[in-house]
């Protein structure tokens, strides 16, 4: 397609216009307010996690969740990637600390709605073309949103080369969404995201035994926040915090952590509309019933705790079986310790129903669950009263 | 949920009635934060106390507020303040939790010049010399502690120098169990004898803590207050009044505290 005079679009509104929208995507990609005070959230790529965050229906930007697994499993690793591929998939700056760009390749790719996108399988070029199909979706989708307003709509926003496809977009069935809302995005563990370059920053620990291992990485965040346009919106992943996979033994003294996870609180809390974080934490290396570890959670905004079942449990759900398949089966409990916003106003954690995750190849759900778990030797179950089930 | 005072009646005879030189102990555990009441301490200390019943009339000329916090920015104090409309031009915030007060490059001795420069500015001028009042806040001091090489006995040192020069003081502490229960850790060890030593020169020990018997919707956690045993010097001075009680409280998502009583 070639050029083409814009003014002869306005009488044929359903011509094909090929201009492009915007290349660089929008500020607030994947931002929207809070429904309760209209603070900026963003999705953590899990709906039904961010449907837990007391209300706001997303992680508020200017605060940090951190995940704690039971056991041996990877369940809180899964969780983390798919808010870095939201993140990826929004065009947030994404920064990862302590891992390689091999983590940042297995990121889960997007759930194709399409037969094609399945059928392109592994190939990188058909993944590849399926990605960009879908941007231009979301894009037909927010400017669908923009331009809903019809002609009141036009009168006071300038015109602009996007608004051209907006009517092609509602009209042809080709463009389908993949979900009804830009805010958070369905992806599949099976697939891998092509991450374009440079939106993930990988930051290094500092493995030399006389320096503080973490401050590299508030060195590098906030540079990276100085050096971007304030509307750029960064995520800060931690995978599996104190590790020592990852971290040197040092790391776990008070004095080091403690004050990164302070100039931490103390970045979110400056950049309330452009930072949000994520950490992991195995909690069979460093269990809750440690000073250290309370302090970690004192730390952070909202701390929630995955105990995996120590194997498949066949239970059945209560109240019908709901025709999801087997994939449904709870994997285990998540129990919700505290609270982003609620807690930090005197708010108690958690709506007090027994919660259970399940994750499948699709999608990481957690809901509620109404009958105790059979085993009883999740150990975190002794260190607080307060877990205590009915 | 109707709108509540900014004052929870039941709490108000703890809340005003601090006499000189007296330090208050609020704790607070991981789900139960006790920021909302802080921030009641606050308004209760810059309206008029002379009114029996709690109700705000006015703001009482004499004092002010010297807030110090380690882990809430200044952000989240005014906006919860502000609906309580408590008056900033007579608080004085601190925000170490941007600044990084004590941490890293500053030391304790800093924590004190910084701390006590902001209560020469903000001791209130008043017509009557020797009544002017100043309310010490010292929000997440054991965090301090945690965090920095600094000994129990030098931050406990800080603590008695402040408070030579307010009028009272309240201070917050985490007091969960893994804390305090079997410390074992030097991390450990330094907050219970912190706390401890706290609990012992308190007049009044406020502790906000989870439900025991699991999460409720309409409860947020229990307010238990006690006597500390800085109380029983004071007792010739008309403090007898003040009961040991047990709450239960509920923050709504608006910021309204309701104070209830078990099984109200």
């Amino acid at each position: 397609m070639s050029f083409r005079k814009r003014n002869i679009g306005l009488t044929t509104p359903s011509s094909p216009s090929p201009q492009p929208p915007h290349l660089s995507p929008t500020p607030t990609q994947g931002v929207r307010p809070s429904p309760l005070d209209g603070r900026p959230t963003t999705s953590t790529g899990t709906p039904s996690l961010d449907d837990l965050l007391a209300g706001h229906a997303g992680l508020a930007l200017g605060t940090c969740l951190l995940i704690e697994e039971n056991g041996t499993t990877d369940f809180a690793g899964a969780l983390l990637r798919y808010y870095a591929a939201e993140g990826v998939v929004q065009g947030h700056k994404v920064h990862g600390v302590g891992v390689g760009e091999g983590w940042g390749r297995e990121l889960p790719g997007l759930v194709g709605e399409r037969g094609a996108g399945d059928q392109g399988g592994e190939g990188g070029s058909g993944v590849e073309k399926e990605k960009e199909k879908m941007k231009i979706a979301w894009r037909y989708e927010r400017l669908g949103e923009f331009g809903g307003g019809g002609a009141t709509a036009g009168s006071r926003v300038p015109p602009t080369p996007s608004r051209g496809p907006i009517p092609l977009g509602k009209g042809s069935g080709q463009s389908e969404t993949p979900t009804p809302a830009a805010f958070t995005h369905a992806f599949d563990l099976s697939k891998r995201l092509i991450v374009p370059p440079g939106s993930i920053t990988y930051v290094p620990i500092s493995l030399s035994a006389n320096s503080n291992p973490f401050s590299s990485i508030i060195s590098s965040l906030t540079h990276s926040l100085k050096s971007t346009p304030p509307t750029t919106i960064h995520r800060l992943i931690i995978p599996t915090i104190l590790s020592p996979a990852l971290y040197p033994s040092h790391s776990c003294i008070p004095t080091h952590l403690l004050p990164f996870l302070h100039s931490l609180r103390a970045l979110l809390r400056s950049h309330t509309t452009r930072l949000s974080a994520m950490l992991t934490l195995p909690l069979s290396l460093h269990p809750r019933s440690t000073g250290l570890v309370r302090w970690i959670e004192h730390l952070c905004d909202g701390v929630l705790e995955l105990a995996p079942f120590p194997h498949k449990v066949e239970i059945e759900p209560p109240g019908g079986k709901a025709g999801k398949g087997e994939s449904e089966n709870p994997q285990g409990m998540v129990k919700v310790h505290k609270l982003p916003v609620l807690t930090e106003k005197g708010g108690g954690g958690g709506g007090g129903d027994d919660l259970v995750f399940s994750l499948s190849r699709r999608r990481f759900v957690v809901r509620k669950f109404s009958l105790p778990p059979v085993e009883g030797d999740q150990e975190a179950q002794k260190g607080e009263a307060k877990d205590f089930e009915f | 949920m109707p709108s509540q005072p900014p004052i929870p009646p039941l709490l108000s005879p703890y809340l005003s009635t601090a006499p000189s030189a007296s330090l208050t102990l609020l704790t607070s555990t991981l789900g139960a934060t006790s920021n909302w009441l802080i921030l009641r301490f606050i308004c209760a200390a810059l309206k008029n106390t002379s009114s029996e019943d709690g109700s705000t009339k006015g703001d009482n000329e004499a004092t002010t507020v010297v807030l110090v916090s380690w882990l809430r920015d200044a952000t989240f104090w005014k906006d919860g303040g502000r609906k309580l409309g408590i008056n900033f031009q007579k608080v004085h915030i601190i925000d170490a939790l941007t600044t990084g007060l004590g941490i890293g490059a500053s030391s304790l001795a800093d924590v004190e010049t910084e701390i006590l420069k902001a209560i020469t500015t903000a001791k209130p001028t008043t017509r009557v010399e020797g009544e002017e009042r100043v309310l010490l806040v010292l929000d997440g001091l054991d965090f301090l502690l945690a965090a920095t090489s600094c000994s129990t006995l030098e931050t406990l040192d800080l603590v008695g120098e402040l408070r030579e020069h307010v009028y009272t003081t309240l201070l917050t502490s985490a007091a969960d169990l893994p804390l305090t229960q079997s410390p074992t850790t030097p991390l450990e060890i330094s907050h219970t004898a912190l706390i401890m030593t706290m609990v012992h020169q308190a007049r009044l020990v406020m502790s906000a803590k989870s439900l025991d018997t699991g999460v409720a919707r309409d409860v947020s956690g229990v307010l238990r207050i006690c006597k500390g045993a800085g109380a029983g010097d004071k007792a010739q001075e008309g403090e007898g009044e003040l009961e040991e009680r047990e709450f239960l409280y509920f923050v709504g998502a608006d910021g309204g505290v309701r104070v209830f009583e078990r099984g109200a």
